[in-house]
């Protein structure tokens, strides 16, 4: 039983510092850790709840989580379980199961339904967009909509609208590409993709759905700091404020809002820059580690 | 972008070009300025066609293939934005944004012109 109560303690505390997470700016500061611990606590998040339901599932057997599922997978295949298993305790066991199954398929399933986004963009891109004149990086897309993204793969593509192109002037474009590349080079969509997995698995969650938000900001300013290690912080934010004070309302119907406060606060952080110091950082880091090597510790070792 | 997706988008070019259904030797013709040999243009078209960005019948002669694009040039503009415009977790994952600006009657508009038949995005 002290098993299960790690399991449900460490899910306390994934689901504590989710809402401390969520609401803290500090977060901002370094996307880059933040990012590693919200990758820390989307994974302590689903393997505590699978955790604690196992744990006390197969508690009778006395072993870590994955020993006990594989005596437990012998047992019932001989058709003889031991005697402390009651009804009770194979619910629980046919709930972890159920929800990592869920999980998994849900996965698989996300990365297909991106992968087959990304194809038909890269194929529509092909026959409608030309190379920008100056900036062979960029794919130019005639329409007048203010659009300015990354199709992410290892070979990826920067697309930007015409409508951006009169929107902006050669410096602040020559910075939005920086960002697009950033998100190229790092792989952010690699960050987001679990986030949106699990947000599709659970999509009535407000908190998923909130950590998902978090996590697309934080890749975002991640990308606007790597930019402005090329170009001047100021021309990436009057780049930004240009997308934001345009004509044009930045949230589509049958889409989630949110994008207008997210480019303030972005703004805001470039022009207003603010290290942190070092010990900070390393404690962030340490955070992550803890939280992150907490279960998986406990489903693999015996108490 | 490889010289066989060039020719992909020249072929598109000519076919946008007209209303007219084209046969493979007019679509030769009208390509500019290339040596293109005769089966190369056919294979690509036939690529194209099994994508489903152009469609093709048979001649009056009941002979040779005839083609025309599946949807305007408009309606694939319109889907490449709305779908790099839409939020869904998916996409947050495929596309990643500077920012995003449309406004909802502009949104509305991308939608119509989406092409025939194709569910919105």
């Amino acid at each position: 039983m002290t098993y299960a109560a790690h399991h449900v303690l460490t899910l306390l505390a994934a689901v504590s510092s989710m809402a401390a997470m969520s609401r803290s700016r500090l977060t901002w500061r370094t996307p880059r850790t933040s990012l590693l611990i919200w990758q820390a606590v989307g994974l302590t998040l689903v393997l505590s709840v699978i955790g604690t339901a196992l744990a006390i599932g197969l508690a009778p057997y006395r072993l870590g989580i994955v020993p006990a599922v594989v005596s437990f997978g012998h047992d019932l295949a001989r058709g003889d379980l031991p005697t402390g298993i009651t009804a009770f305790h194979l619910l629980l066991t046919a709930c972890g199961i159920a929800v990592t199954v869920w999980i998994v398929a849900v996965f698989a399933r996300s990365a297909c339904s991106v992968a087959t986004l990304r194809r038909r963009q890269r194929s529509l891109l092909g026959l409608i967009a030309h190379p920008h004149p100056e900036l062979q990086e960029a794919l130019v897309v005639a329409h007048p909509a203010v659009a300015a993204y990354c199709v992410p793969g290892r070979k990826a593509a920067i697309v930007i609208s015409t409508g951006s192109l009169d929107l902006l002037t050669d410096q602040e474009l020559r910075a939005v590409l920086a960002h697009e590349r950033a998100h190229a080079h790092e792989r952010h969509d690699l960050v987001i993709l679990p986030f949106a997995a699990l947000h599709r698995a659970f999509p009535a969650s407000r908190h998923v759905r909130a950590m998902l938000d978090a996590v697309a900001l934080l890749v975002e300013m991640r990308a606007d700091d790597r930019a402005a290690r090329e170009h001047d912080r100021r021309t990436l934010a009057t780049a930004l404020h240009r997308f934001r004070t345009c004509d044009r309302i930045a949230s589509p119907p049958g889409t989630l809002g949110g994008a207008g406060h997210d480019l303030d606060a972005r703004i805001a952080r470039l022009t207003m820059p603010s290290r942190t110091p070092w010990p900070i950082r390393v404690m962030l880091l340490t955070v992550a580690l803890t939280v992150a090597s907490t279960p998986l510790s406990l489903f693999l070792l015996p108490l | 972008m490889n010289s066989l997706g060039e020719l992909e988008r020249s072929i598109m070019e000519v076919l946008w070009s007209t209303d007219a259904w084209l046969t493979v030797r007019e679509v030769v013709n009208r390509l500019s300025d290339r040596n293109l040999a005769y089966t190369t243009v056919m294979t690509v078209m036939n690529r194209l066609v099994r994508k489903e960005f152009i469609r093709r019948e048979r001649d009056d002669d009941g002979r040779t293939w005839r083609y025309r694009p599946a949807a305007g040039r408009e309606a694939y503009v319109a889907e490449l934005m709305l779908s790099a415009l839409s939020e869904t977790g998916d996409r947050i994952a495929a596309l990643s944004h500077f920012a995003r600006s449309v406004s909802p009657e502009e949104a509305e508009a991308l939608r119509q012109a989406l092409p025939h038949g194709e569910e919105p995005l």
